[in-house]
């Protein structure tokens, strides 16, 4: 094919997923320009590669997983997360001392959608940002593009069970910073992690953002 | 607990995230929506994650992609074409 033709039939099958892929790449990066540098480069490497793509296919998950490898990667060479496992045993800690809590039901009945219509977007943003890149993925498709947890496997090619634990954990955490933001989430609020770490020290969380027990 | 009893109100919120995603066995939404019929803090629950789900979804939509975003891609994209 002419290469002026296949980049005519790329932009074909480009523009009905710029919105979800410059969204992801969005929260991803927490920048608008860098979001923007980041689906320049994605879609580069995804016209590059264009041969590969078998048409019929799902393109929308297939450039999703291109711009999300990339940017993981990068994150990669910066730098590790060596709170990864602390962050996700306060989560979990934190989970679990919640079942069955009966101040848990009885948040129920407060006005959730009121309190979240006032944080404005750069709090959602900087919530986002404050998730482990790995947990970030997750939530920006889900919460994005509503993707299926099959569809998320897919894109970030992670098992089912992964993306149901970080979706879980993720969707938890930003619950809980959005309420401590909004001044709703009970009396214990503090910029240290309030859950017990695994060694039973107390850490601050990446990003600034606790992850304190709304009780 | 009988095996096919609806679950205890630890049991619906241990579950909660997996009903809302739709990812429970049919056996388990049963179990779910029998006690969420009969008890009216955990169905409060339920409404109120799910509410909360939905305007994070709503929320985290609400952005614009920069104008000429599609337009810069292309000429990148061109731009990188060997000459013909």
């Amino acid at each position: 094919m002419e290469r002026s033709a296949e980049l005519k039939l790329f932009e074909s099958y480009l523009a009905p997923v710029l919105k979800t892929a410059y969204g992801t790449a969005y929260y991803l990066t927490h920048s608008r320009e860098e979001a923007e540098d980041l689906v320049q480069e994605a879609s580069l490497h995804a016209f590059r590669a264009f041969a590969t793509f078998q048409p019929g296919t799902n393109f929308k998950a297939w450039f999703l997983r291109i711009l999300t490898n990339l940017f993981l990667n990068q994150c990669r060479k910066k730098r590790r997360s060596p709170d990864l496992v602390l962050w996700e045993g306060a989560v979990d800690a934190y989970l679990s001392d919640r079942v069955g809590d009966p101040q848990l039901v009885s948040q129920a009945t407060d006005p959730s959608r009121e309190l979240m219509r006032k944080l404005d977007q750069q709090a959602i943003l900087d919530a986002v940002a404050a998730l482990p890149e790995e947990y970030r993925a997750v939530c920006t498709l889900y919460f994005l593009d509503e993707l299926s947890y099959q569809e998320i496997s897919d894109i970030l090619e992670c098992p089912i069970g992964t993306v149901r634990s970080r979706l879980h954990r993720g969707r938890r955490a930003l619950q809980y910073a959005l309420k401590s933001l909004t001044g709703y989430g009970g009396e214990e609020e503090s910029g240290e992690c309030e859950a017990a770490a695994p060694e039973g020290r107390k850490r601050p969380l990446s990003g600034g953002l606790s992850f304190a027990p709304a009780l | 607990m009988a095996e096919n009893a609806a679950y205890p109100c630890e049991e619906v919120q241990a579950r909660l995230d997996d009903y809302l995603d739709q990812e429970l066995a049919p056996e388990e939404t049963r179990r779910m929506l029998e006690h969420l019929d009969t008890c009216a803090d955990c169905a409060a629950l339920c409404r109120r994650a799910y509410e909360e789900l939905a305007e994070m979804r709503a929320r985290m939509q609400d952005f614009q992609v920069p104008a000429a975003l599609q337009e810069d891609i292309l000429r990148t994209l061109a731009e990188s074409l060997p000459n013909e």
